[in-house]
């Protein structure tokens, strides 16, 4: 199912309520967590076992590279069994950072999987995930989504940022057949018995019904109109992983008191892809709703893959707007550097950077309040390296470092950066260098690029020596004169380009 | 210059010391990538002597699980003492975890050979092979334009520099150890494919008609085959482009009747391939071709 935004804490809350040792038949879980080898993956793993470390709940950190190291791990915790600490037994919650989502997790993890042995015997393995005692829950900003992955009960839970990422492809697709975009229909019908009826609760069925309506208006009108319809927003987690049942099912138990919707048995007998006949729109028959429907899976599938908000964001989105841990200064750090590093590999385009940068700035006033005041953050900058300057002036005698520890751990932000490669651990020569803008727009792979690069220096008259030096040793002179040139000098750049 | 400036986040790390974000990033992805020597030889060292045989796939993970804790450790900005050791260790991954922790927990020390110093340092050396390699390929001519996208081979014994040498199953074998391809990673693919299309978008040859994605054929020594990644070209320098090489590699893969093709990867453009390499490609043109006439 997903989770909107607003009720991000509610699945958070489930995994607490999951595994913490409250009461005395209880012994409480522990939480697996896996983790996609990427620094945004990373940065979101310690910013939710920060929570749960506040929560005193257990958790594990493993990376994950595939999805066969996926099932790899979870076949391992089966296969341990009750005697093992960390077994199957105890993991209530497994959390997937930035994997997974993409994959049809329903089938691979709750479901039996039948193989055949050489004598053509069924061989039944039970299901990686025992959907009574371990729910999944899903942070990860591959898109789209496996729908069957939405469309899961309650035993999957996706941490959904936005909806209209899927605008341009008319919304996420309802229930129904086809959420392979395969066409293989049998999977629904097997679920339609195994699935519980305790989720079938009057409120689901009410809202069933209302969502069924909304969906036939929709495939009428092809609206591009992105659905939130799948989570009760009120009733929060508890009734909302009721609603999100099959609009196959629904259609098959609707209410025969709705003078609506008649369910026919002949007709589901004749027509095996529909149940029911709206008659008051009579408009489009049910072969070409289910071929409008099947087009609608296509294209949010085929329309390609992308990315969402980085996880990192998402994780401290959730701490710091909805369990109370705004405060933290390493947590907003966390979040910046995953937001950094989705920019950095592409995966969040300009403006997509700029949207979470100003919502990360507006954090950082909150939590560094004093740097609210102060306009002119740059200045405050040079100040905070001048503890490297100091090593310039031979005849200074006061304390070494003006860096006090009050600015331990403050972040700042600076709105002209350049795009140089490592800065402040090399020298401005080789930042330019290994910078791939620079060194692009520059051609600085070949020697007339170099060459094209001395020139430009030289006319902003910063000494080549100066340039090869450690960027924390440059004369703090020459510092501020290149972020006063590169303004002053674009023509210069500029025109060393042409 | 346009797009030279940007919003960059800072933090004030301790004793006379800035660290950006962007650094933080890069050398944190950096130590999860490179699985060099030293994260094998933590490894041993762990085992307290215990030899044990491990195969492939085994080792492989034991070496995303070193460099993962690296990684994770280097990412705890105070630099005080990890947090993993307490958590890591649980009953999982049995006896592989719980190596020697205190060589490795000083993430915060700049100057140290692990941690975050390690990191820079590793992030300027792979920031370097990219580029060079980027321009070995495109002065040799390497990239092959084909109507519906263009591809570019990176062997492992060449590190890009020298397209001809085939890869060869005994000799690979041999020093499978040393064989370490930076460009089998998938995030140091990606910045490859970005440099590639940065240095095209800005000397304006990958224009018009010749916007082509690129696909780029990486060599994995250690398991012998490929690793073959699709990216879209967006033209303008910044955006980003929804993905389709999921469904054009699925094609391919399924329409060959021999050949292994596994999709592990949880980014869909990517796909591993275990057979001929170049039969691949072949009927991966083949298929975007009939599907661009069926549109």
């Amino acid at each position: 199912m997903l989770l909107q935004k607003e009720n991000w804490r509610l699945g958070y809350h489930q995994i607490i309520s999951d595994c913490r040792a409250s009461t005395a038949h209880s012994t409480g879980g522990t939480v697996l967590i896996l983790v996609n080898p990427d620094a945004d993956a990373l940065c979101a793993a310690r910013i939710l076992s920060y929570a749960l470390r506040a929560d005193k709940v257990p958790y594990q950190l493993r990376p994950c590279g595939g999805y066969n190291c996926l099932v790899k791990i979870l076949q391992k915790l089966a296969l341990h069994g009750d005697d093992v600490e960390g077994s199957s037994s105890t993991i209530r919650a497994v959390v997937l950072l930035n994997l997974g989502a993409t994959r049809n997790l329903q089938q691979a993890l709750f479901e039996p999987t039948i193989d055949y042995n050489d004598k053509d015997e069924e061989i039944i393995t039970v299901p990686l995930l025992n959907q009574d005692h371990t729910k999944l829950y899903v942070l990860d900003s591959h898109r789209p989504y496996h729908l069957a992955n939405i469309y899961a009960q309650k035993n999957i839970v996706l941490w959904n940022d936005f909806n209209f990422w899927h605008n341009e492809e008319g919304g996420i697709p309802s229930d129904g057949e086809y959420l392979d975009d395969q066409s293989d229909d049998s999977e629904s019908e097997d679920e339609d018995d195994s699935e519980s009826d305790d989720s079938d609760s009057d409120a689901s069925d009410s809202e069933g019904e209302a969502e069924f309506d909304d969906e036939d208006d929709k495939i009428r009108n092809n609206d591009g109109d992105s659905s939130d319809e799948n989570v009760d927003l009120e009733s929060g987690i508890r009734s909302s992983t009721g609603s999100p049942e099959s609009k196959r099912r629904k259609k098959a138990r609707i209410n025969p008191n709705t003078p609506e919707i008649r369910d026919t048995d002949d007709e589901r007998d004749n027509d095996n892809a529909t149940a029911v006949k709206k008659t008051d729109v009579p408009i489009m028959s049910m072969r070409d709703k289910h071929k409008l429907r099947r087009d609608k899976v296509r294209k949010y599938y085929s329309n390609g893959s992308f990315h969402s908000s980085p996880v990192a964001f998402m994780a401290y989105t959730l701490l710091a707007d909805q369990l109370r841990h705004d405060s933290v200064g390493d947590l907003l750090w966390l979040a910046c550097i995953g937001v950094t590093d989705a920019f950095v590999h592409d995966r969040l385009d300009l403006s997509g950077y700029a949207r979470l940068a100003l919502e990360l700035q507006e954090k950082i006033e909150k939590v560094y309040p004093d740097l609210r005041n102060e306009d002119r953050i740059t200045e405050r900058l040079a100040n905070t390296m001048h503890a490297e300057e100091l090593y310039e002036k031979e005849n200074y005698n006061g304390p070494m470092t003006e860096v006090g520890f009050s600015e331990n751990g403050k972040i700042l932000y600076q709105r002209d950066e350049f795009r140089f490669f490592l800065l402040r651990h090399t020298t401005l020569w080789d930042a330019m260098i290994l910078s791939p803008d620079v060194n692009t727009k520059m051609e600085l792979w070949r020697s007339s690029g170099i060459k094209k690069l001395k020139e430009m220096l030289a006319k902003m008259g910063l000494p080549l020596a100066q340039c090869q030096q450690p960027y924390a040793f440059m004369k703090p002179s020459l510092k501020r004169r290149l972020k006063v040139m590169m303004n002053e000098h674009e023509e210069v750049s500029l025109s060393c380009l042409s | 210059m346009e797009h030279l400036k940007y919003t960059a986040f800072i933090r004030v790390s301790g004793y006379k010391s800035l660290l950006s974000a962007s650094d933080m990033s890069l050398a944190v992805t950096a130590l999860l990538e490179c699985d060099t020597a030293k994260s094998k030889e933590s490894i041993q060292n762990g085992n307290g002597g215990a030899e044990v045989q491990l195969d492939e796939e085994e080792e492989e993970e034991r070496a995303l699980t070193t460099s993962f804790n690296i990684a994770y450790d280097a990412l705890n900005s105070n630099g005080s003492s990890s947090t993993f050791a307490t958590i890591g260790s649980g009953g999982l991954g049995g006896s592989t975890e719980g190596t020697d922790l205190t060589t490795m927990v000083n993430g915060g020390d700049m100057n140290g050979n692990n941690g975050l110093g390690a990191g820079v340092r590793l992030a300027m050396s792979v920031q370097k092979s990219i580029i060079s390699t980027a321009v070995s390929l495109v002065e040799r001519n390497a990239i092959t334009r084909l109507s519906h996208f263009r591809y570019a081979y990176l062997h492992a014994t060449s590190h890009g520099a020298n397209g001809s040498t085939k890869f060869q199953g005994g000799k690979a074998d041999s020093n499978k150890q040393n064989a370490h391809h930076i460009f089998s990673k998938p995030l140091a693919l990606t910045k490859l494919a970005n440099y590639l299309m940065d240095m095209h978008r800005a000397n304006n040859k990958w224009t018009g008609t010749k916007a082509l994605p690129l696909v780029l054929l990486a060599e994995k020594p250690q398991t012998q085959s490929y690793l073959v990644v699709g990216f879209e070209y967006p033209s303008i320098k910044g955006s980003t482009k929804r993905n389709s090489f999921k469904d054009r590699f699925e094609m391919a893969a399924n329409s060959l009747e021999e050949g292994e093709f596994l999709f592990d990867s949880f980014d869909s453009n990517v796909i591993e391939v275990k057979s001929d390499v170049s039969r691949f490609i072949e009927q991966l043109h083949y298929m975007i071709d009939s599907v661009m006439i069926k549109d």
